[in-house]
Order: structure tokens, then sequence, then C-alpha cells
């Protein structure tokens, strides 16, 4: 297929971004044009231009994945006041652009279905488009005002969903999320200052060149707690995660699977991404994959106590997001190559299968009326294609073949031991630690499976109805992947495996954001 | 290199096709079970035989036969010239063997099916169930990688842990739930405690490749905790005391023909691991424990017999007494003896046979009689000619008779046994204290299983059993094989050590 008319190079790097924003402005304006003209909104009009908006942006995220694995690291450049500033996109931030826009275009086809009584459909799709496009901005911005710009608008943009419903819930939850990504945002923002202090720039790569070169300075410990922290509250790191299981589970279901696939990696892009460009692995002081480590095994740890106790299904996979959360920074803490490979993997897997098993509880919850286990006892005997799409995202989770969390498990389990042996020796015991973690998961994965599948069916659930076929079309396009995944890894095992290479590659970035920032 | 029969395909295909074939029959099974049960039958037996009859052509194709191996690998994941895992097929001597138990085994417990299982509820989802739980096991002894290994080995949880819940005998469906996940937690355990394992080795040699990982060189201390990792892990699923704990609830759960797949098939794969894996991997890690292992297979062993003298219920006694059979099989591999490794991969057969026969015994005695129990029954021999024949033929075997299989298994590990006392010196009683308990183990499996004999097939004729009468033909057909089968490994050893003899040969590292 020749798409090359359609492709500039110069401007591939932001058209991810640009394209959702665009589609946004245009939900907005059809809409309320339409609505001045014929005093309604036709049903499904919003729905449409998100889904083709989120389609296009996946096609030019893929045109700009082709540019990248070909010649290295793009850019874009725009100058300001007498500014250069840079977007660059590398193999990871091409893949969690991938990521973010593929969540999008799932969740607004499970939308079409899910939200068809709501109104007000036009803001929804006009936030979600906007939280993608911001999310992408995220991935490819190379100065922390840009960062933290895209950063803020995309956060914005989840309270909101969050409390889209104007239910009680989701009003208090939604302020709660506000409440802490506020404290975490100005963390975040604490140390950009002290670091545009100390370095007199706010571009990452210059910021970078001057941090790796005096790794003792004594400010750097500091500088690392409160970035990490400031990003931990949106990455739903424990102890910074509380906002997390209102939020979730309040939200409307295709939300909620944005919140956990995507938004959450998002503070871990932040998390990852800073410290890895700007503070050298191992510094004088402070070795912070050490603390990412720990931070992990916290998060995995608590996450599961949690979830062990929950009644409610979409908390349970609430804190099973923690959990996972715990997982991935688990791989990263190695700072090894085959860790952030391996990370990087298990980002791409628990995002497909989180959204799969929120869009799962969100069809059994539109069905049934309720998300407590106790009524959706046996849901899947009346909804046995939902029911299966949900077995097929619990087993991902447990980690049982052949489906993609088998392998993702594996390898960041393997990527540990790996640590554990060649580099560092106390990551053993901290495999060990994952590994326990792993099989106290089984204790609520088999009890989301048992209660939807083995007992027998509770009153509520007679009365359930099959969910509708956009519903069912988002739900299977996620299940196919994880099975597809999890029968033969290797495709998308070798684009995460050059994202988490790239992503170690500190040098090689930066000498390109330079070169680009410098005609 | 010649063999009995030419295959016009390349070998390996045989072993492609049948898994391939076994994944998607299971799949067509489950669409012919909607619309009959008699068509899901026919379909599975079919797929079984199919895969059965691939794998008889390659133990007789013109490699193994000559005592070669058939090894086809592709790169899976990872770049091509360090991958970190491959699909592979091994063919040899001792998998295809174990493969073909395994598919027989699953055809026979799907033809026991047909008649054992009435009023099954949805049938395609057992018999796919069925043919997906064989093809798991297949997978696993084809494996040339560990991660492939571990990847078909937790497959293997999925449609047993299903059968056993959904199809399980409890009526109390809380009791089903609560045995069943008993079994799905231990095993998954175990599973995850030999990663950890298969990790660690991953991490000192950079590979997953079984054949390479042979030959790396890894620090025997290492090795040692490698292989005490492993162990656990794998006596997990094999139900060494006393991590046995899973295995009677979901042994008296399981319907017959799933406890067969369970008992006799389910199990040796963890057997195969051992020899497979660990001990040509870890062979020099490993010597320091024979002795601490064989403390544990005799607990083991004791243990089992024991506890199958104590029982009231054919079922339980068999199932109890399949524990301890496998105590025998790890006091082979604990002999660290050329000779005692290859009596227990013997074992390892011979036991899949007679534990499924005894068992499909006990299901026609359920059958005809309404009941396993002890005390309900007796003099049954004169009512079923038949099956009293082939039970008594397998007991005795069990027993340890001569001129029956297991006699030369067993024969083989003592042997292995007395190698070991003879290589400590006169100084060494130990290895003879274990070597002579061993053999008293012997004598207690013969008592339980001849009093079984005597409690079932002779004395007095309980009341309502007067006009019990000779199974359906098909399950005398298929004891009569397994049984006929028993006598000619017992009469013709060679048979099966011509095939296993040479690939085990130096695995212990020329103890």
């Amino acid at each position: 297929m020749q798409l090359d008319f359609l492709f500039s190079p110069e401007f591939a790097t932001v058209m991810p971004v640009l394209i959702p924003i665009v589609f946004a402005i245009l939900v907005a304006v059809l809409s309320e044009g339409v609505r001045v003209a014929v005093k309604r909104v036709p049903k499904g009009l919003p729905d449409a231009i998100a889904v083709i908006g989120f389609a296009l942006a996946l096609v030019y995220t893929y045109m700009l994945g082709t540019e990248v694995w070909g010649n290295g690291v793009h850019t874009f450049v725009f100058s300001w006041s007498g500014g250069n500033y840079v977007m660059a996109a590398d193999e990871f931030s091409v893949l969690m652009m991938g990521l973010f826009t593929f969540m999008g275009l799932v969740v607004a086809l499970y939308s079409v279905g899910y939200m068809k009584k709501d109104t007000g459909l036009a803001q929804y799709y006009i936030l979600l488009l906007i939280m993608v496009g911001a999310m992408n901005g995220v991935v490819i911005s190379t100065d922390l005002f840009t960062l933290y710009m895209f950063y803020e608008t995309m956060g914005v943009c989840s309270f909101i969903l969050v409390a889209f419903r104007r239910t009680w819930e989701g009003i208090e939850a939604a302020i709660k999320y506000l409440m802490m990504s506020a404290i975490g945002s100005t963390l975040v923002l604490m140390s950009a200052s002290y670091l545009y202090g100390l370095t007199g720039t706010l571009n990452l790569a210059l910021m970078s060149q001057a941090l790796q070169a005096h790794p003792e300075n004594p400010l750097i410990p500091i500088l690392i707690a409160l970035l990490t922290a400031g990003f931990a509250v949106k990455g739903a790191v424990v102890p910074f995660a509380a906002w997390l299981a209102d939020a979730h589970p309040a939200a409307p279901s295709g939300i909620s699977a944005m919140l956990s696939a995507v938004v959450i990696k998002v503070g871990i892009y932040g998390i990852i991404r800073i410290n890895t460009l700007l503070f050298p692995i191992h510094t004088i002081y402070f070795d912070w994959p050490l603390l990412i480590s720990i931070l992990a095994l916290v998060t995995m740890t608590a996450g599961n106590f949690w979830a062990l106790t929950q009644k409610d299904l979409k908390r349970m996979l609430a804190y099973s997001s923690i959990t996972q959360i715990g997982f991935i920074l688990f791989a990263f803490g190695t700072a090894t190559p085959f860790g952030y490979q391996s990370g990087t993997f298990y980002i791409v897997v628990h995002a497909l299968t989180k959204g799969l098993l929120f869009l799962c509880a969100g069809a059994f919850l539109h069905a049934v009326g309720s998300r407590d286990l106790d009524d959706l006892k046996g849901v899947g005997k009346m909804m046995p294609v939902t029911g299966a799409f949900f077995a097929i995202g619990v087993l991902s989770l447990m980690g049982m073949p052949p489906l993609a969390g088998f392998y993702a498990k594996f390898l960041i389990l393997a990527a540990g031991v790996d640590a554990g042996i060649n580099f560092t020796g106390y990551y053993l015991l901290f495999t060990v630690v994952a590994l326990f973690n792993a099989l106290l998961g089984l204790g609520y994965y088999l009890r989301m499976i048992k209660t939807v599948w083995f007992e027998s069916m509770s009153e509520n659930v007679r009365n359930a109805h099959r969910a509708s076929s956009s519903v069912i079309l988002g739900m299977g396009i996620l299940a196919v992947a994880l099975l597809v995944i999890g029968v033969y890894p290797a495709p998308i095992y070798s684009i995460a495996e050059a994202a988490g290479t790239a992503l170690l590659d500190v040098g090689g970035f930066v000498t390109e954001i330079l070169s680009a920032g410098t005609p | 290199m010649q063999g009995i029969i030419d295959i016009p395909i390349p070998s390996h295909d045989l072993m492609i096709l049948t898994l391939l074939g076994l994944i998607f029959g299971g799949l067509l099974v489950m669409l012919a079970g909607k619309w009959s049960e008699k068509g899901a039958q026919a379909l599975a037996s079919l797929v079984l035989l199919g895969g059965l009859a691939l794998n008889v052509f390659l133990l007789l194709g013109p490699e193994v036969w000559s005592g070669g191996e058939v090894l086809y690998e592709v790169v899976w994941l990872g770049s091509a010239d360090s991958p970190i895992m491959n699909m592979g097929f091994r063919g040899d001597g001792l998998s295809t063997p174990i493969a073909i138990l395994v598919l027989g085994l699953g055809l026979f417990s799907i033809l026991f099916s047909t008649v054992y299982m009435k009023n099954l509820k949805q049938p395609g989802l057992y018999y796919s169930l069925m043919v997906w739980f064989v093809a798991a096991m297949v997978g696993v002894i084809y494996a040339t990688d560990l991660m492939q290994f571990f990847v078909f080995y937790e497959l293997m949880l999925i449609p047993a842990f299903v059968l056993v819940y959904v199809y399980g005998v409890s009526e109390d469906p809380v009791k089903r739930s609560k045995n069943a996940l008993q079994f799905w937690i231990w095993t998954a355990a175990g599973g995850i405690v030999s990663l950890f394992a298969v990790f660690m080795l991953f991490g000192y040699a950079g590979t997953m490749s079984i054949s390479t990982l042979t030959s790396a060189s890894i620090p025997v201390e290492i090795a040692k905790f490698i292989g005490i990792i492993f162990l656990l892990g794998f006596g997990m699923k094999l139900g060494l005391v006393p991590l046995h704990v899973w295995a009677p609830p979901v042994y008296g759960e399981a319907p017959i023909p799933v406890l067969i797949l369970l008992s006799g098939a389910m199990t040796k794969t963890a057997a195969y691991g051992v020899i497979r894996i660990v001990i040509p991997i870890l062979s020099e890690g490993l010597r320091g424990y024979a002795s601490g292992l064989m403390v544990i297979s005799l607990i083991t062993m004791f243990y089992g017999a024991m506890m199958a003298i104590s029982q009231k219920d054919l079922k339980m006694m068999l199932a109890y007494s399949s524990i301890s059979q496998l105590g025998y099989l790890m006091f082979g591999y604990s002999t660290m003896t050329s000779i005692g490794v290859n009596g227990a991969a013997f074992q390892l057969i011979n036991h899949g046979i007679l534990a499924s026969l005894t068992f499909f015994c006990a299901g026609a005695l359920k059958m005809k009689t309404g009941t396993m129990k002890f005390d309900k029954l007796g003099g049954l021999a004169p009512k079923m000619p038949v099956l009293a024949t082939v039970y008594i033929i397998g007991a005795l075997a069990l027993a340890g008779t001569p001129p029956m299989s297991a006699f030369v298994g067993e024969w083989m590990i003592f042997a292995g046994a007395a190698e070991r006392t003879a290589l400590a010196g006169v100084g060494q009683p130990f290895y003879l204290v274990m070597t002579v308990l061993a053999v008293v183990a012997t004598g207690l499996t013969a008592a339980y299983y001849l009093w079984s004999i005597r409690r079932i097939f002779f004395g007095q004729v309980p009341e309502g059993m007067e006009d019990a009468r000779d199974s359906p033909r098909l399950i005398l057909v298929i004891t009569g094989l397994m049984a006929f089968v028993v006598v000619i490994l017992g009469v013709w050893p060679w048979m099966l050590w011509r095939f296993i003899g040479p690939v085990l040969t130096g695995v212990v590292g020329g103890g």
C-alpha cells in the first residue's frame, strides 16, 4: 500500500499528537454545528469521528515507526521566540504511542455500544481524543516544560473523564485523584525548577549531559526522589497510589480501561525515561534502580494483599493493576538491557490484558447492573462470549500459557534472576519476592474465574443480556491479540526489545536531540 | 540408517503433525460436541489414534530405531543468533516411547469414557479438554528448550483443572472446587518453583536450550542449589512425600478416565523432566544429594504403601499405590548410576501402563457393581473371569512378580542401588540399608495388592451381586491389550531397552 502521499517526514514525529487533537476539534465543531442546524446531535456522529481519528493516528504512528526503525531517532524542531524546541521519537516513544493510540481506538470502538445511553457523548470523545493526543505528546517531549504541559493536559482530561457520569462516587473519586495528582505534579515541578537552577536549561539532552558529567553532585538524590515520587502518583506506585482504587472503579469502564492500561503507564514512562536519561545508573550517593526495585516490591506486595480482600470486581482489578505496576518497575529496576526489554514487553502485555479485563467488567456491569462479585456469580453462563474473553484476560494476568502474560512474566522473572546472578546479587532475593507475589495473585485471579464461570447463577445474572456487537468487537480485538502474542510472541517481543534497547541508549538519544536543535 | 519402515516425509514432521493435529483436533471435537456426543467421541478417538500412529511411525522410522534422534528447532523468541526460546521437537529413544505411552493412555481413557461417563454435561467440552490435556503433555515430552518445556508444563494445568472441577465425582460443588483449587495451587507452585531454577540456569549459561545446557559448565555449588530447587518443583508435581498433599484429594475427586491421565501420564511428565533436564545438566551437583534423595524416596514408598494398606476403597488404594510407585522412580534416579536411572525410565513407562490398567479395572468394577468399597465387594472372580484375570496380572506386576514388566524395572533400580553400595565401599553401610529397605517396601506392595485381590475376587459374594457379569467388551479389550503389553515387556524387556538404553548411556556422567 502506498501511503507516501499522506506522509511528510518533516511532521512525522508530531502527527500522532496532532491528529487526535485535530479530530477532537472536529468532533466539537461538527457536533455543535449539526446541533445548531438540526437541533440535535445525530447518533453515532462523535463516535464515528473519534474512531476514524484514532485509526488515522494509528496509521501515522505506524508510518513513524517504519521511519524510526529504518533511520533511527526521528525529530521535529519548532522555533519560538529565539529558542529551538525539539520533539524526538525513538523506538520506545513509538512503541508507547502505538500502544496509547491502539488502546484509544479499542476503547472508542467499545464505547460506541457501551456509552449508547449516556448524554454528552461529544465531550466524552473530545476528552478521550485529547487525552490520547497529550499522552502521545508526553512520550516525544524532550524538554521538561513541554513534557509537563502535555502531562497536565492528560491529567485534566482524565479527571473529568473519571467523573463523566456525574455520580457522587465518580465525583468523589475524581476529586481525590485530582488532589493527589496535583501534589505529584508539584513535586515534578519542584524537581524541574531545581534542575533548571542546576543546569540552566530545560532541555533534557543538555541537562543529561550536564548531570551525567557530574555524578558527584549532592543534589542528585533529592532530584531523583522528587521526580520519582511525583511521577509515581500517576504511575500508581505504592505508597502514592491511594487514588487509584477509587478512580478506576468509579470511571465508566472504557475510561477505567484507559486509565489502567495506559494512563498509569505514562507515570511509569516519566519515572523510567527521565531517570534513565538524566541520572547515571549508579551515582555515587544514590542507586536509583535500587530505589525503583524496592518501590516495585512494596507495590506488588501491597497491591496483592489489597486485592485479595476485595468484593468489588473493578476494585479488585484496580488493585491488581497496582501489583502489575510493581512487576513492571521490578523489570526496570534490574537496570540491565534484558530487564529493560522484558519490562517494555510487560508494559505492552499488561496494557492489553488489563484493558481487556476492564472492558469485560464493564460489559458485566452493563448487563447485570452490579460489579459486586456476589452478584456476578455464574455470569459467564449467560454471557458466554464476554465470559470467555474475561477468562482469557485473567489467565493471561495469571501468567498461564498460551497467553501473552506467560511470556511477559517469564521474561521479567528471568531478567530478575539474570541481574541477580550477573550484576547485583540482591536481585535474586527480590526475584523470590516477585515469584511469591506471582503465586499470591492466584488467590484472587482464581476467585474471579470461579465466580464468573463455576458458580451457580445468582438472581441478578438471570436477567443479563448479551453484550452489543461493538462491545464484543472491542474486547475481541484485545483477546485475540493476547492469544496471538501468547502463541507466537516473537514479533511484538522484537519491537519491545528494540524499544528497551533504545531506552537504555542514552548517549545516542542525547546526540540526536542536540544535533536536531542546531541545524 | 535402517528402520523397520520407511516414511516418505521428514521424521520431524511427524512430531509437528502430532502436536498440531491434537491442538486443532481438540477444537474440532469441541465443535462436534455441540451437535452430537457420538461425533465428539469418534473424533477425539480418531485424533488420538492419528497421533499414536504418527509416533509409532517415528519409533519405527530409521533415526529412532537405530538409536539416533530427530531434532528440529525454530527460533521462537529473540534474535536468531542468540535466541531466548526455541520451539523444538526432539524424538529419540526416550521421548518417543513416552509420547506413545501418553497418547495411548489418552486414547484408551477416551474410549473408556465412551462407556464409563454417562450423562455427561457438555460432552464436547469434556472430550476436547481430554485431547488438549494430552496435547500439552506431548508438547512437554517433545520439548528441546526449557521455556518450551514450561509453556506446555503449565498449559497442562488448565484442562486438568477444568476436568476435575466440572466433572469431579463429589456431589458437593464446594468440595469439588476445594479439591480442584488445591490441586491447581500446589502444581502451579511446583511449576513456579521449577521456573526459578530455569531462570538460574539461564542466568549462568545464557541459554535455555537443553542440549546446550547439558554441555555447559556450571559450578558444582551452584548446580547443587539449582538441582535442589528443580527437584522441589518437580517433586510437587510428582507428589513425593511430604509434597504430596494435593494428590490424594484430587485423585479421589477425578473421574477414572481423568484420573488415568493425571496419575498415569501427568506425573510422568515431571519424572520425564527429572530425567531429561535435571540429571543430564546437574548430575555433578546432584551426586552429593544421592543419600538424601534416597531417604525421601523411601519415605514416599513406605508412606504410600502404608496408606494403601489402610484404605477401604479400591480407588484410593490405587491412588496411594501410585504415590508409592513414584517413590521407586525417585529411588532409581537417586542411585545416580546408569542402570538405576535406566531402571527408573523403564519403570516410568511400566507404571504408566500398570497404574492405568488397575484404574481401568477399578472403573469397570464400579460400573458393574456400583461401588469400589472393599467390604461391599467379594467373590467376583467366577462372575467376571476376564476382568479378574487382567486385574490379577496388573496387581502381580505392580508387586514386582516376574515375568511381568515391573519386575525388570525394579530389578534394575535395585541393581543400581546395589552398585551404589558397592561404589561407596565396605565401610559405608548406609546404601546397603537403603537397598534392603527398598526391597522390603516391595513386600508391602505385594501385601496390599494380594489382599485387594483376595477381598474383591474371592470369598463370599455379597448380596445383590449375584448377577454381576463381565464388563463391556470395549473395556475388556483395552485392559487385555495393556496386560498383553505388560507381559511382553516382562518377557522380552529388550524391546524397550533397545530404545531407552542408548539415550541414557552416560547420562549420569560416568557414574
